[in-house]
């Protein structure tokens, strides 16, 4: 049969035309029916997308030192697969990844009590062994190709391990904490770890006050690479800039902290206490220049701390002042005119309240006492004379505006703050004793606050740790936070001079190169209660002051105010043979270096 | 009119033909050259992507390095570094602090 060449074209055409609509069809299939799928396996083949890790913020000291910085730590993994000998790779990482034995603190020779907590008594071989099989465990899981061994280890442990070139063994970037001061302002700092997702977080301290400063915001970046990886440029890209976290800038002055730090540990040891604070701040905007308390922990090693030591004693811990609280009292009686410096209390001997009988501390009574020489002879009865006069209400009216009874607000994660009663709550057997410091409670950031008050010319200033927030080429100041006036000048002047009277009466006895200077300052001795009475041995002993207390009219201005404290003292009960000569052996050198000179 | 057309109208057939032939040759050889320089830049910045992902790598590390420096040197300025030097090389805490008055008088009027 021949078949015309028309028709044979016509053929050709069809099956041409068939050709291409069955084209058209895979084409329509691959690029519109399967076009997200295939665009989805064809990105995860070129599209690569990473974190972009924020550097978390430095705490920086005054001088813009850093007290805590982030620091380059590594995450060490292992491929479990690749993992040739198990039981020799281990006994080679245990040895290099075992943590040092804690070192073994000294006691003191005089009262046998220990200026550091011995936690760990472990050698070094245990150490090692008790490693080697935590990372045997590891090893041995079943069902997992990748494990995390140990997170945080330094720079000079990953390139030990590296040098060891072990199959199998990898490392990711991480961050760390470095604190080039050691333990120095520990408690002021606080520390870095782990939140319930697994990220830092900052707990106590700064580090848990701004914690969401300091963090910054993670970024994320993805590209399209090549079959190399390397990053192809004309291709699609996306960018979400990581933002680091802010530094904090804080009024921390490290001469102040270092000194304060130093003083507290040998008087700690020297009167045999179990342990003790010391809060210093500059009266006129509340920066606190220096925060220590002993016993402390080493931020960098937390996880093996005892966990009470992460509260700040300066700010969560309360106590009953004693006699240091008796400067409010009479302040506030002064102020308040219902007490003149000229008045006389008869003061003859113990005084009776309801059904108690309230003496001196040393059973020596003055009768005929003005309110300078009640300061100076820290006399309780004469306290009580004062404070009846004052009545609850204004009484506690002048000690809420001092700020005792609420939080002082400061920048730190932890504060806690007694309560006072309410005014219903209080008997004249309460009105008595809080005029001497007993049956009230406060915490050492409360009493600097207060006493600061009166070292800056009546005005409250709120304590402040954080001077201000550094970023990426900026600073912004954090604004001090001053408060109302508590005492007119007349009663700062007034309270002043016996606080100066009282220092003066023993000046001798504390301290004797300090003669010339004027300090205004007052002791306290507290027996502590427990279960309802108070413990007859046991004492918390401070000493509040401030330098140089201004003279009258002189518009001068005090440096500084500082407290020391000390808990149970086993050498005297008593703070003028503890606490104050402390607070005298800071002051002597903490003078120089603020510039206060004797008259 | 073209210029084409002014010039040779005695011999317009063979010139319209090469103006056609022309036109094409001019659009190919420029679609070439693009093509050609498309090739050589995608070519090269395929290789610069792997230049700009060593330099990448390069900053994190000089930055990781500075890092590394700065708390060197924040460890070995810092007081307890300073406090354990000094005392190792002999140097020992003033035992008092005597004040001068810097204005101490030459001489004064008697009257």
């Amino acid at each position: 049969m021949v078949i015309s060449s028309n028709v044979r074209i016509k053929i050709l055409t069809v099956f041409f035309l068939l050709a291409a609509v069955l084209l058209l069809t895979r084409l329509f299939n691959w690029q519109v029916v399967k076009a997200r799928e295939l665009s989805r396996l064809g990105a995860s083949q070129h599209q690569t997308t990473s974190t972009v890790a924020a550097r978390r913020g430095s705490i920086l000291a005054s001088d813009g030192f850093p007290l805590a910085s982030a620091r380059e730590a590594w995450l060490v993994w292992a491929s479990l697969k690749e993992i040739k000998d198990s039981q020799k790779v281990t006994k080679q990482l245990a040895t290099l990844l075992a943590p040092d034995p804690e070192p073994k603190e000294k006691t003191s020779t005089q009262s046998g009590v220990l200026t550091d907590a011995i936690l760990d008594e472990r050698t070094k071989e245990e150490l090692i062994a008790e490693e080697e099989e935590r990372i045997g465990r590891l090893f041995q899981k079943e069902d997992v190709v990748w494990v995390p061994i140990k997170h945080k280890i330094t720079k000079e442990v990953k390139e030990k391990i590296e040098s060891l070139d072990i199959p199998g063994i990898g490392f990711d970037l991480e961050e760390d904490r470095a604190y080039p001061e050691g333990t120095m302002s520990a408690q002021v700092l606080g520390f870095v770890g782990k939140d319930t997702a697994g990220s830092d977080k900052g707990y106590f301290g700064l580090e848990g006050f701004y914690d969401l400063t300091l963090s910054g915001t993670r970024g994320i970046k993805s590209w399209e690479k090549d079959a190399s990886g390397n990053p192809i440029l004309v291709g699609v890209s996306r960018n979400i800039v990581s933002m680091e976290g802010l530094s904090l800038k804080t009024h921390i002055d490290r001469t102040v902290q270092f000194t304060i730090e130093k003083h507290l540990r040998e008087g700690i040891e020297k009167y045999g206490a179990n342990g003790g604070t010391v809060i210093v701040m500059r009266p006129q905007d509340g920066a606190i220049l220096g925060m220590a308390s002993y016993p402390s922990f080493d931020p960098d090693n937390f996880a093996s701390s005892d966990k009470s030591l992460f509260t700040n004693p300066g700010i969560g811990d309360s106590f009953e002042p004693g006699s240091i609280f008796k400067v409010l009292v009479m302040a506030a009686a002064l102020d308040s005119g219902i007490v003149k410096p000229e008045d006389k209390c008869e003061c003859t001997g113990p005084h009776r309240v309801a059904e108690y009988t309230i003496r001196t501390s040393t059973d020596k009574y003055y009768p005929g006492s003005t309110p300078r020489e009640i300061i100076k002879n820290s006399d309780n009865v004469g306290m009580i004379w004062a404070v009846e006069k004052l009545g609850t209400d204004k009484l506690l009216e002048y000690l809420y505006r001092f700020g005792i009874g609420r939080p002082t607000e400061v920048d730190l994660q932890g504060e806690a703050s007694p309560d006072l009663r309410d005014r219903g709550e209080w008997t004249s057997v309460d009105l008595a004793t809080s005029s001497f410091g007993q049956g009230v409670a406060v915490t050492p950031i409360q009493m600097v606050q207060a006493v600061g008050a009166i070292a800056n010319n009546g005005r409250l200033a709120e304590p402040q740790v954080v001077d201000g927030i550094v970023g990426q080429g900026w600073e912004q100041d954090v604004k001090p936070r001053i408060g109302e006036v508590v005492l007119q000048n007349k009663a700062v002047e007034q309270i002043t001079e016996m606080m100066v009277g009282a220092v003066d009466y023993s000046l001798a006895r504390w301290s004797k190169p300090l003669t010339g200077f004027r300090i205004a300052g007052k002791t306290g001795t507290a027996q502590i209660p427990i279960e309802g009475h108070y413990d007859k041995n046991k004492t918390i002993a401070s000493f509040v002051g401030f330098a140089p207390a201004p003279q009258e009219g002189s518009g001068q201005a005090a440096k500084f105010v500082m407290l020391v404290t000390l808990r149970e003292p086993t050498s005297s009960p008593w703070a003028d043979a503890t606490a104050a000569p402390v607070w005298f052996r800071i002051a002597e050198d903490i003078f120089p270096y603020f510039g206060i000179q004797p008259e | 009119m073209t210029k084409f057309k002014l010039y040779t109208l005695g011999q317009q057939s063979s010139n319209v033909k090469f103006g056609k032939k022309g036109l094409w040759i001019v659009i190919l050889s420029f679609l070439g050259v693009v093509f050609a320089g498309q090739l050589i830049v995608s070519s090269v910045l395929a290789g610069k992507g792997g230049e700009l992902a060593v330099l990448q790598n390069r900053t994190l590390d000089l930055s990781r390095q500075n890092q590394y420096l700065k708390q060197e040197l924040a460890s070995q300025t810092s007081l307890l570094s300073i406090e354990a030097v000094s005392r190792k090389r002999g140097f020992v805490k003033p035992e008092s602090t005597v004040y001068i008055n810097l204005s101490l008088p030459v001489a004064s009027i008697i009257h």
